[in-house]
């Protein structure tokens, strides 16, 4: 038989073609920890689950607390957050090409402030993917395996996610793509078998108690909208940048309208019951019988939504990964994955201590905490980076009157 | 035969017949088949025909060359024979002989001549046996080189069909040709190849696996990197969309690549067929691939952790057929299986005539006795029988292979976590598939990254008019 050690060389794992592709980047670029490149479509692909996944769930329960019955207007309100961190994101990323938002705050604030402010989301980034984890786990243990210790179902998934970050920012997004796919398929599907349960009186009353209802409840999915802020991590991941605006506006109407959609039906088929569950998509999804034979579906989106939290915990996870190998100034992030995942794990028994479950965290406050470090911040960065940009061009205009 | 003696002729000729005799019958010591033949041109010069008995045409060696060169006089270079080669040293001699040329040698002459007389135990082409198709051509490559490089030649017949030959395999010394159409392939594409056909040292070469596994990107994945067929309209039509094909000498199988996860599920009959059956058949296949792979860990996750998304009617009808069976729906599924993958695999092997016995024994033994003997449920047959027939839908057997691989390990995710096990199953395949590429193709594309152009050959059948490339 032939030995191995005559396949020394032959089995690249990549051709030499694609290397050339990848070498024709942006100048900036070689900075990255990660050499691999993503198309427009797939960073959309990428953050609509990153968005979504969670959110289809928790939010119809708190909106409904908050807004009551104007419910369904709070993701309209709460996009305009979005609207500011895609602004923010894209201005970022057009100052400084080729630069995550790690790399970008140390050359707009200075060496020492921006490492500072680097290091609030390194702190912060294993918090909310942990909470995201959790809220995976109490998902399935609650609806899908009531006899499965939580650190089994939390711990498989955490694996899986490791190994696709692990494999770099290519196979993240194509993953995505597969999986965005299925799930936007799947969950049009389920929307139409609802259509005919739905109640539309429920709208009413309209504007009961004035508007102040509305912008309390609009917070909720304010704070999942400025998870768009993930866009100045992935943007110098970006192959082309032709339609970034309008690829990343369409992401944002899309992903308002599934949330509005997902409300309006909560709202059409529950009504005044919504913030008593949970998780109210899956009270709705148990409405469905097709020719009263296909009932309890609510397993296919667990299914669904199992690929959405897959998507979504990879996408944080990789941010965490390479901002913390950016802060340290690695050039390559793959080390760091296994033990970042694990912290990640450890982070999900953290951040909720009592055995109340996760909805106690995914309150109003809580939102507020994540707005904060997920918008505010980066808001200050870009301010700061205009005025520098302002002041510079300030100074250039004086040097050339004087 | 030891190979260090061979490679230590690259002497010349040396123009004295006897000890060039001497030298190529120390060569072949021990090989019967090989001939040596002296006799007297009718100039009178003292003249050495080696051949292989089995390989050369010795009828046409005699009427052809040995009668013309005895009887008429001519002058070996005159002989009328297509293609006759010069050979400077001992080492193209032997090559030569091996080949099934005969070798002519005069005495005083350095330059020997073979003359191509190549006659091998060939069979001729017939219908591809693991390949059937209802409409199409029925030809089928056979174990010849040459035949098979004629049968590409005649579907597409212009010079931008490229072949570059070379030999492959320290002992076997196998030809191996690299097939393209200039001007469709991406010429980045055919270097690389040649880099890594070059890079690859291999001692033997008795089939094109042997190549594939030193060639592919990922040696260590369930999933096929190239396609291999016995079909010669296959390559010719994956030839013209830019792809290459590797032919190896002494195997009927061809390889292709590069290729996608869904070039492999797609048939050639696809394109010789109605519009609406072959997309009708194509999204047949897409489903059955899947169920191929995940039915029976679907059946074991629902019947252990979901019941409730069984309809009530139906649940009371698998509780009632489970009711006396002894074993979890994991342990069921398992043994029925690995029975099943077992009866496949003998019915393979076995000679034709006792291949029957197998199918009644399989029918009889799983279908009937297992289940009235109590010991596995007739839902679970069904099942079996069903994800059975979905692998042998799939049209190139390689791909079928990871689905009936990859099954095993879905059905433990699913005893052990329900369809939640069974999801995260299909993330790793999928983060498997992302990962892999064939020849620098993406596994997944067109689809994931998408191609537009290209996607339109994946959920639809375009007329061959609008055929990218």
């Amino acid at each position: 038989m032939y030995g191995g050690v005559h396949h020394r060389g032959t089995n690249r794992t990549r051709p030499i073609y694609t290397q050339a592709t990848n070498a024709t980047k942006g100048a900036g670029s070689h900075m990255l920890t990660d050499k691999g490149k993503i198309s427009e479509t797939q960073l959309a692909f990428m953050v609509f689950p990153a968005i979504l996944a969670t959110a289809i769930l928790s939010v119809p329960g708190i909106t409904m607390h908050y807004a009551g019955h104007d419910m369904w207007m709070t993701p309209i309100l709460g996009s305009l957050v979005g609207l500011a961190a895609i602004g923010i994101s894209i201005g970022l990323d057009r100052m400084y090409p080729g630069k995550t938002l790690i790399q970008s705050s140390v050359s707009i604030v200075g060496r020492i402030p921006g490492k500072l402010f680097g290091l609030i989301y390194i702190a912060f980034l294993p918090h909310l993917t942990g909470l995201i984890i959790r809220e995976y786990g109490e998902f399935i243990v609650n609806n899908a395996l009531p006899s499965t210790p939580l650190f089994v179902v939390m711990g498989t998934m955490v694996v899986v996610c490791a190994i696709n970050v692990r494999l770099g920012i290519e196979v993240v997004g194509r993953t995505s793509q597969v999986f965005v796919t299925l799930l936007i398929v799947l969950l049009a599907l389920i929307f139409i078998l609802l259509i005919g349960e739905l109640n539309p009186a429920e709208l009413f009353p309209f504007m009961e108690k004035g508007p102040i209802p509305l912008f309390t409840g609009a917070t909720a999915p304010a704070a999942w909208f400025s998870e768009y802020i993930v866009l100045a991590f992935l943007l110098p991941y970006v192959n082309q940048k032709k339609r970034t605006t309008r690829v990343m506006m369409g992401s944002l109407v899309l992903t308002t309208t599934a949330m509005t959609v997902t409300n309006l039906f909560c709202l059409f088929l529950i009504g005044d019951l919504t913030d008593t569950f949970v998780f109210p998509v899956m009270i709705a999804a148990r409405y469905i019988t097709i020719a009263d034979f296909l009932q309890h579906i609510e397993s296919l989106i667990i299914a669904v939504w199992i690929f959405g939290i897959f998507v979504k915990i990879s996408v944080f996870l990789y941010i965490f990964a390479t901002s913390t190998a950016e802060w340290f100034g690695l050039k390559d992030y793959k080390p760091v994955v296994v033990p970042l995942s694990f912290l990640c794990m450890v982070f999900a028994y953290w951040v909720v201590s009592g055995g109340s479950g996760i909805s106690s965290l995914v309150s109003a406050s809580a939102n507020l905490y994540t707005i904060s470090i997920l918008l505010i911040l980066p808001a200050m960065i870009y301010g700061v980076a205009w005025l520098k940009k302002g002041w510079a061009h300030v100074r250039k205009n004086r040097a050339s009157t004087d | 035969m030891d190979t260090s003696v061979i490679s230590q002729q690259e002497l010349p000729l040396t123009g004295y017949l006897a000890v060039d005799q001497e030298m190529l019958r120390s060569v072949f010591a021990g090989c019967s088949d090989i001939v040596f033949h002296t006799f007297q041109t009718a100039c009178l010069t003292s003249a050495l025909c080696v051949y292989c008995v089995g390989l050369c045409d010795t009828e046409r060696l005699e009427r052809q060359v040995l009668t013309p060169l005895q009887e008429t006089g001519i002058e070996a270079a005159q002989v009328p024979l297509a293609s006759v080669k010069h050979v400077e040293t001992t080492t193209q001699a032997v090559q030569a002989i091996l080949e099934g040329e005969a070798l002519l040698l005069l005495d005083g002459s350095k330059v020997g001549t073979a003359y191509p007389l190549y006659q091998a135990a060939n069979r001729s082409t017939e219908e591809p046996l693991a390949e059937s198709t209802v409409r199409g051509a029925r030809d089928g490559f056979t174990e010849s080189l040459t035949m098979n490089m004629s049968l590409l030649r005649k579907r597409i017949k212009t010079p931008a069909l490229k072949i570059h030959t070379r030999n492959m395999g320290e002992r076997t010394n196998t030809s191996v040709s690299l097939i393209y159409m200039e001007g469709i392939i991406d010429p980045k594409l055919v270097k690389e190849v040649e880099v890594r056909l070059d890079d690859l040292k291999l001692r033997d070469v008795l089939e094109s696996q042997y190549i594939e596994e030193g060639i592919v990107d990922q040696r260590y994945s369930p999933f096929p990197q190239m396609i291999a067929t016995e079909r010669p309209d296959v390559v010719a039509s994956n030839l013209l969309e830019g792809r290459f094909a590797i032919l190896v000498d002494g195997t009927p199988f061809t390889l292709i690549a590069p290729v996608t996860i869904f070039s492999m599920l797609q048939s050639p009959e696809d394109y010789y067929q109605n519009v609406f059956m072959s997309v009708f058949v194509r999204w047949l296949r897409y489903i059955f691939y899947v169920l191929s792979m995940l039915l029976p860990s679907a059946y074991v996750a629902i019947t252990t952790f979901h019941q409730e998304m069984i309809p009530t009617v139906l649940l009371l009808s698998i509780a009632r057929a489970r009711e006396e069976i002894p074993f979890p729906a994991l342990v069921e599924a398992l043994i029925m299986e690995i029975a099943f993958e077992a009866l496949r695999e003998a019915g393979v092997r076995l000679p034709k005539q006792v291949g029957s016995a197998v199918s009644i024994v399989g029918a009889l033994i799983i279908g009937q006795a297992a289940t009235s003997a109590g010991i596995v449920s007739a839902p679970m047959i069904i099942i079996v029988a069903i994800t059975g027939i979905a692998s042998f839908m799939i049209p190139r057997y390689a791909a079928s292979i990871a689905t009936r691989l990859l099954r095993f390990p879905m059905m433990f995710l699913a005893g052990t976590l329900g369809l939640t096990g069974v999801m995260l199953g299909v993330i790793l395949v999928v983060i498997h598939l992302s990962s892999l590429r064939s020849f620098g193709t993406p596994y997944l594309s067109p689809v994931a990254p998408t191609m537009a152009k290209e996607l339109k050959d994946v959920w639809w059948r375009p007329s061959p008019r609008n055929k990218p490339h």
